[in-house]
């Protein structure tokens, strides 16, 4: 029973963790500018997702190790501290779109502009991380982050043509700007593979002592938690595609155009529902990455580490999510836009997957590691499948950031 | 045993399961004749600084002077003698008060945790 209770909780936390700005961002844009037809690109980043949080999850269980640390004991120092730089970049650039998805919040449900809420904002982020504790802040998050399942409700009371909306599972070549497609595609799949997730996930499987009896839970979490995020993630594009096209708009410039997304079918509600969607999901990814960040950088060089102990036992881990931010809240603080700098971090993250992914296929097959828990010839196949499909979106990212906008 | 597989980059815990960094480098003894012989583990930045090229190696060091460190260059050493296991940790038989990542810890604590606000608590 109270597994059950645990593997219900960890399948809330996944949306948690899955839906926040970049989602919420991508999706819209996706809508608004080709209606169903990427879809397709949330289903084969939620595949992917799945198996390599599956794979963090089972490799903590197995090895009592983290993969941030299996990174560094098993690929040496060198190749541990260009990750660290690659995924710090990302993690910061994320966490600096997260404040920016909350402080817009706030400006929508009270009018003041969003650079004034961006302290405010990563001061009571940092406060949750100073005095909680993980479970608080897992279930927290996991329980409010709820309020997304709206955007699946409006599916429903706008009814869309479910043929179509079926068709845009199989990837089509677009009919029109093609780079901008291309692009939107990219940023979709760096939305739903973010690095701090396997993070996070990893150290969570340690913070919350699963044992050898979790390997199913595991899986269960990973499967059906992400599945039921992706569905969130795609009833956003959805109503984008239903909300945006008739009446003109095509390309997304700014989160005003997107907060009254759920007005349509959910009425002066909708409004509110949005903005307490955004805020909440973008708060509980704010702290995730924050963790995330502290989890890697206290993984890799061997230190002690926990959000249940207090900062003055492990001051590292501590002033590791302080100074990360600190640094983070700047950009919002100083007004850079909210929607311009969570499609940038996105292209970044699709960039850097290489490094996040390439040594899960090392690591899952370790058997000093994980023992008899290696990965059969299925996960074993998903992961060259999804290193391949990391180097194609790390490589057109480049160009698409230069020529796609 | 081998030596980079399985105790280079290892997470070192001391007997109570106290993590206490990973192993950053391993100190071999030559002597004529005879085969190289393991005599101590290192651990601290200067030890991975080195392992990424000289120049990280000089600028650190730089760095740690001008911190105005005593003996800027020295480095901690285990024995090899005190490890008592390699397994996927590497199990070593010293106070980890005596560490310098216990150290820095402890120095943080002091003097930048104990000024934030709730830090004590």
């Amino acid at each position: 029973m109270k597994k059950l209770f645990q593997i219900s909780l960890g399948i809330v936390t996944s949306v948690g963790g899955f839906i926040e700005t970049g989602q919420i961002a991508t999706s819209s844009q996706a809508g608004a500018a080709y209606g169903f037809s990427l879809l397709w690109a949330i289903v084969i980043g939620t595949v992917c997702l799945v198996f390599l949080i599956e794979m963090s999850g089972r490799f903590a269980i197995a090895s009592r190790h983290t993969v941030a640390d299996g990174i560094r004991e098993r690929f040496g120092s060198n190749y541990f501290l260009l990750t660290l730089l690659i995924i710090s970049i990302v993690n910061l650039l994320v966490l600096a779109s997260e404040l920016g998805g909350v402080a817009l919040a706030l400006q929508f449900v009270s009018g003041v502009g969003f650079q004034w809420w961006a302290l405010p904002v990563a001061f009571t982020a940092w406060l949750l991380l100073w005095k909680g504790t993980f479970g608080m802040i897992e279930d927290g998050v996991a329980i409010l982050g709820l309020v997304a399942l709206c955007f699946v409700v409006a599916v429903f009371v706008m009814d869309p043509p479910w043929l179509d909306v079926a068709k845009g599972l199989i990837p089509t070549l677009p009919h029109k700007e093609p780079l901008h497609y291309g692009f939107i595609a990219v940023s979709i799949l760096g939305a739903v593979i973010a690095p701090f997730l396997f993070l996070f996930y990893s150290s969570g499987a340690i913070e919350e002592k699963w044992d050898k009896s979790f390997f199913g839970a595991n899986r269960l979490i990973a499967t059906i938690g992400m599945s039921f995020g992706a569905v969130i993630a795609a009833a956003i594009l959805i109503v984008a595609a239903l909300v945006y096209p008739p009446r003109g708009i095509t390309d997304i410039e700014g989160y005003d155009q997107i907060a009254p997304i759920l007005t349509p079918a959910l009425g002066k509600w909708g409004f509110y529902l949005f903005a307490g969607s955004l805020g909440i999901t973008c708060f509980g990814a704010a702290l995730e990455a924050s963790l995330g960040q502290a989890y890697l950088v206290a993984q890799g060089f061997g230190w002690n580490w926990s959000e249940d102990a207090k900062p003055r036992t492990d001051p590292g881990f501590a002033l590791v999510y302080t100074g990360l931010l600190a640094i983070a809240v700047l950009p919002v603080a100083v007004g850079v836009d909210p929607l311009q700098l969570t499609i940038f971090s996105m292209a970044i993250t699709a960039l850097a997957l290489p490094f996040g992914v390439v040594p899960f296929l090392f690591l899952m097959n370790d058997r000093n590691f994980v023992g008899d828990h290696r990965n059969g010839w299925i996960s074993n196949t998903a992961v060259l499948a999804i290193i391949g499909l990391s180097f194609i979106v790390a490589l057109i990212t480049l160009p698409l950031q230069i020529f796609g906008e | 045993m081998l030596l980079v597989r399985d105790v280079l980059d290892k997470q070192m815990v001391d007997r109570q399961q106290n993590r206490m960094g990973k192993v950053d480098g391993i100190v071999l003894s030559l002597s004529d004749g005879e085969p190289p012989k393991v005599v101590f583990i290192e651990i601290g930045s200067l030890t991975l600084a080195r392992r990424l090229g000289r120049r990280p190696y000089q600028w650190l060091l730089r760095l740690r002077q001008l911190a105005g460190a005593e003996d800027a260059a020295r480095v901690f050493r285990v024995p090899w003698v005190k490890v008592k296991d390699v397994g996927l940790d590497i199990e070593v038989d010293i106070d980890w008060h005596e560490t310098p990542l216990k150290q820095c810890q402890d120095w943080l604590k002091r003097h930048v945790v104990k000024w934030i606000p709730g830090g004590q608590s």
